[in-house]
């Protein structure tokens, strides 16, 4: 089963619009969803909990169909964490769990209560106290303590120190040990992503350039680190982008299976890959 | 919906404290407009919780979750009704508490009434601020009330004395507040927009 399917999403706000988006994340999956700002990797996150009706397209999560009434109970089973949009600021933590155990059926005030002192977040605290690091903390407290079997997370990790991060990423990595146990994570921090995805998909200007295995993607690319007659007498179809290197040189992102045997290419990165697309689309 | 109302309750305990105070000093001064003021005054409490919600994109974060659209509206509702509802027994409390030096006994009708006003303003102004957010929502009820006294005016000015009106309105303000509501519900969650 697909924890998310999205076929042939459109939605337009007039300047910017989503393009006939199709977007699978296979159960038991970590995909890590990259985009530049105003990318349309929020408003993807918005159709997918039925918060924003498509224009056209279907959008499914854990096998419900996202516009049909019984979508509200399959939220029980999604955990979600949202860049700005936090808990009233008047809230301690512990009025958080409160209002939480409320909310959701499966809620687990032991599981709440362990991440708030892993986390080391004050109980009473308002939460307009809290450093942005924190209120991060919390949001991930309660997205991971009522069972959920799909974490939705939007730049859960910024704003997160090194060592917490860490820690959080690990987190997220032992949430999907469980084999029915996805995760979407949005982030501008390709490095996380890296580390912890199984699948990478990158939208630019909403439109989905690309959905791959994150191994099968550093494999396809390389790096080719030369001048600019030798990028120039490569196949078009083998360059996916180049950049300036100094001194006269240029860097390419060259697919492997489209250059000449023998020609030598340094290993790429997540990284490396999303900046020479943009620079190519641009 | 229990954990919506909940979630405000606790935004505004702060401001309870503040508004009991109030409540006690207004009653112990007496007169009619001072408890009629406080009961509509508390029935707009909502609007300061979903102030808040605002600030921090609560409904952004509240869509997310298994909450229906009709909790998160119904619920505002409900928290104005349970406010204006406490404040009108709590004002009840106080003139019975005051009758024992006024001589005078608490006024139930006054009460009622100040309630059905407060469900009234309620039904008019909460679908307006769901869909354009408090700030502008605070707009169009400062100009329904303006509205309200001018029509008030007119009505006095053609009857002549307010005791004439008094009676007919009093009957009716229990089936205007129903009806109002059972217009306004449907239609605030059909306006209702994440701000």
């Amino acid at each position: 089963m697909n924890a998310i399917e999205l076929s042939h999403i459109h939605k337009s706000f007039g300047s910017f619009a989503i393009q006939d988006l199709n977007l699978t994340v296979p159960a038991g999956t970590i995909c890590g969803l990259v985009g530049e700002n105003g990318a349309g990797k929020s408003t993807t996150i918005r159709i997918l909990m039925s918060a924003l009706r498509p224009d056209s397209g279907t959008a499914s999560v854990l096998g419900a169909d996202v516009s049909s009434p019984a979508f509200r109970d399959v939220k029980e089973d999604i955990g979600v964490v949202l860049d700005e949009a936090y808990y009233p600021e008047t809230l301690t933590a512990v009025q958080v769990g409160k209002v939480m155990a409320g909310t959701y059926r499966r809620w687990n005030p032991k599981q709440y209560e362990d991440f708030l002192q892993r986390f080391d977040l004050p109980e009473k605290k308002q939460f307009k106290d809290f450093s942005r690091g924190m209120k991060m903390k919390l949001a991930i407290a309660v997205a991971m303590s009522h069972e959920a079997k799909l974490l939705i997370l939007d730049e859960a990790t910024s704003g997160l120190d090194p060592i917490v991060r860490d820690e959080v990423l690990e987190l997220f990595s032992d949430f999907t040990r469980e084999e029915d146990h996805s995760i979407l994570i949005s982030s501008h921090i390709l490095s996380d992503l890296e580390k912890l995805c199984d699948y990478i998909a990158f939208l630019h200007q909403g439109r989905l350039l690309f959905c791959d295995e994150k191994d099968q993607l550093l494999e396809k690319y390389g790096i080719f680190a030369g001048t600019l007659e030798q990028v120039e007498s490569l196949r078009p179809e083998a360059v996916a982008g180049r950049e300036a290197s100094g001194y006269g040189g240029v860097r390419a992102l060259v697919l492997r299976d489209e250059i000449p045997a023998g020609l030598t290419l340094e290993r790429t990165s997540i990284e490396d890959i999303i900046l020479f697309m943009v620079k190519g689309a641009k | 919906m229990k954990a919506l109302i909940q979630k405000d309750v606790y935004v505004l305990w702060k401001q309870v404290r503040t508004f009991l105070l109030i409540i006690v000093i207004m009653t112990a001064v007496g007169g009619t407009f001072n408890n009629f003021f406080i009961v509509v005054w508390c029935s707009m409490m909502p609007y300061t919780a979903l102030a808040y919600d605002e600030r921090s994109h609560w409904g952004q974060l509240a869509a997310m979750m298994p909450y229906s659209r009709r909790d998160i509206v119904l619920s505002k509702y409900v928290l104005g009704w349970l406010c204006a509802g406490v404040a009108a027994l709590i004002c009840l409390v106080m003139q019975t508490a005051m009758s024992v030096v006024t001589k005078s006994p608490a006024n139930m009708g006054l009460m009622a009434a100040s309630f059905l006003m407060a469900v009234l303003a309620l039904d008019v102004t909460i679908p307006l601020v769901l869909r354009f957010g408090v700030e502008k929502g605070r707009l169009g009820f400062m100009m329904i009330v303006f509205a309200a006294a001018i029509v008030g005016s007119v009505l006095l000015e053609t009857t002549g004395e307010i005791q004439q009106v008094q009676g007919p309105i009093m009957a009716a303000l229990p089936f205007a507040a129903v009806a109002a509501t059972v217009v306004s519900v449907p239609l605030a969650l059909k306006l209702y927009r994440v701000n």
